[in-house]
C-alpha cells in the first residue's frame, strides 16, 4: 500500500486513544468510512489501548452497580449520546459528500480564492480549523507550505500532486516539512474535506495578500 | 457509528465555534498512589486474562439479550475498579471518574444491543465508550492551551523508559514483544498510550522534527500489528 494515501499509524494511535482535535477527528474517520485496511490497523490500536486499560490493577469505586441500576429507572434517557462502535455499514462518501453539499447557507459560507476555488470554514477552535474545500476541474492550487499539520480527504474528484493522484477516500498528510501545489484533475469538480493547524504558508505574493482577508 | 459522529458534526457546523480543539494532554500523574502497575508476571496470567475477556463478553451479551441485572453487576465489579484506576491514572479527579463511570455503565445497561460481540471484546466496546465520553468532557471544559503551555515550558520526557515499566504497563505478551524495540520506538508508544500524548506533542516535547515521530510510530505500531497477527 501506498503510505502517502492513508493517515500514518500515529494518526490511528492518536485516534484511538482519543488524543485530535475535532478537526482531525473528522477527518480521520471519514478515511476510515471508506477503507477497510485502516479500519483494522484501528483495531489494533484500540486493542492495544484496552489492554492498557485493563492491565492495571483495580481500585473500586465508591460507586456500586446497583446505584446504577436504580438510577436506570430514574433518569431520563441520553439524548445527544454517540456511542462509538464499528465502522460496519457505513455509507459511501459520495453520499457523504452530497450531505455537505447540501448544507447550502448559512453553514456553508463559500470564499473564493481565486483559480476556481473556494473554501468554506466548518469548524474553529484555538488554531485547529476544519474546511471543505471546492476546485473546479483543472484548477490549480497556490503553491503552499504549513506551519502544523494539514490532513486532507477527498470526498469527490481527484487532484494531483507530482506524479501521486489523490481520488475519493485517499487522505493526503502534509505537514511543515512539505510544500506542494495540487491540481485538480481535468475530469470533474474536486471537494475535499481538510483540517489544518496554524496558518499556511504561501509561496507567491498574490496568494499572501488573498490569505489576508481569508484567514486560511 | 462514526457516521454517527459525523451527522453529530454535521449538526455542530452551525455552532462549530462551540466546540473547541482538544488534544487530552494530560500531565503525568503526581501521586504515587494511583499507580497501580501490576508486576509483569508468568504465563498463567496470560491464560487467566483471556478467561476473563471471554467472560466479560459472556456477560455483556447477557445484559444484551435479557437485561440480566446480576450479569450486569458482575460485569460492573470486573470492570469498574480498572476502568477507574486507569481514569485516576491520567489526573481525574475522584469525583469526576465517579461520574465517568456512572455514565458509562448506564451506557452498557441502556445501549447493550448496540454490543456486537464479532466486532470487539465487551472490554474493547467498553473501552471506546470511555475514550468518546472524555473526548466529550475534555472538549467541554476547553482546557488544554494552558497545559500545551506547561508543557512547552517543562522538559519532561527526556528519560526513556524501563523495560520493567513497558513490560508493567503492557501486560507481559504485549510488554515482551515490544521489548524488542528501539528505544525511541517503544518511547512513543508509552508516550502515546500510557501518557496520553499525541504525536504532535511528542514532537513538542522530545524536540523532535513532527516526521520523526511519525516514521517511529509507524515502525512500532507494525510490531503491535504483528503481535495482534493483523497483517496487512
Amino acid at each position: 500500500m501506498n503510505e502517502t494515501l492513508h493517515p500514518a499509524s500515529g494518526w490511528l494511535m492518536d485516534y484511538a486513544c482519543g488524543h485530535l482535535s475535532p478537526a482531525f477527528d473528522i477527518v480521520i474517520a471519514t478515511h476510515l468510512l471508506g477503507c477497510a485496511v485502516c479500519r483494522a490497523d484501528l483495531q489494533c490500536a484500540e486493542r492495544l489501548a484496552t489492554e492498557v486499560m485493563f492491565s492495571a490493577g483495580g481500585q473500586a469505586p465508591r460507586l456500586a452497580a446497583n446505584d446504577i441500576l436504580s438510577s436506570t429507572r430514574a433518569a431520563p434517557d441520553m439524548p445527544g449520546w454517540r456511542p462509538s462502535g464499528g465502522v460496519s455499514g457505513a455509507p459511501d462518501l459520495t453520499a457523504l459528500a452530497s450531505n455537505y453539499l447540501s448544507l447550502g447557507e448559512p453553514a456553508l459560507r463559500w470564499r473564493g480564492v481565486g483559480g476556481g476555488v473556494a473554501v468554506a470554514k466548518l469548524r474553529s477552535s484555538e488554531g485547529d480549523r476544519l474546511w471543505l474545500l471546492r476546485a473546479q476541474p483543472g484548477a490549480v492550487l497556490p503553491r503552499h507550505s504549513h506551519s502544523g499539520s494539514e490532513l486532507t480527504v477527498v470526498l469527490q474528484g481527484a487532484y494531483v500532486i507530482d506524479e501521486q493522484i489523490y481520488s475519493v477516500g485517499d487522505l493526503e498528510d502534509a505537514d511543515e516539512d512539505v510544500t506542494h501545489q495540487p491540481i485538480v484533475t481535468t475530469r470533474a469538480e474536486c471537494l475535499c474535506l481538510a483540517a489544518t493547524t496554524g496558518p499556511l504558508k504561501f509561496s507567491g505574493w498574490a496568494a499572501r495578500l488573498a490569505q489576508r482577508y481569508l484567514g486560511i | 457509528m462514526v457516521w454517527v459522529v459525523l451527522i453529530q458534526a454535521y449538526a455542530g457546523v452551525v455552532l462549530s465555534d462551540m466546540m473547541r480543539k482538544t488534544m487530552s494532554v494530560r500531565r503525568p500523574p503526581e501521586d504515587a498512589d494511583i499507580l497501580p502497575f501490576p508486576t509483569a508476571d508468568e504465563p498463567a496470567r496470560l491464560d487467566r486474562a483471556a478467561q476473563e475477556r471471554d467472560e466479560e463478553t459472556a456477560l455483556l451479551v447477557r445484559v444484551r439479550e435479557h437485561a440480566d441485572s446480576a450479569a450486569f453487576s458482575r460485569l460492573f465489579e470486573m470492570l469498574a475498579p480498572r476502568i477507574n484506576s486507569h481514569l485516576r491514572r491520567g489526573g481525574m479527579a475522584p469525583a469526576d471518574a465517579e461520574n465517568l463511570l456512572q455514565d458509562i455503565f448506564l451506557v452498557v445497561w441502556r445501549k447493550a444491543a448496540m454490543f456486537d460481540a464479532k466486532l470487539a471484546s465487551a472490554r474493547t466496546w467498553i473501552f471506546t465508550l470511555v475514550r468518546n465520553r472524555r473526548i466529550d468532557l475534555e472538549r467541554a471544559a476547553q482546557r488544554e492551551q494552558r497545559l500545551i503551555a506547561e508543557y512547552a515550558r517543562s522538559d519532561a520526557g527526556a528519560e526513556s523508559y524501563e523495560v520493567d515499566l513497558l513490560a508493567q504497563a503492557f501486560g507481559a505478551r504485549i510488554g515482551a514483544m515490544l521489548t524488542e524495540l528501539p528505544v525511541e520506538q517503544r518511547d512513543v508508544l508509552l508516550k502515546c498510550y500510557v501518557e496520553g500524548k499525541s504525536q504532535r506533542e511528542i514532537a513538542i516535547e522530545c524536540g523532535l522534527p513532527i516526521g520523526t515521530v511519525k516514521s517511529r510510530a509507524r515502525l512500532a505500531f507494525e510490531r503491535v500489528r504483528a503481535a495482534f497477527g493483523e497483517g496487512k
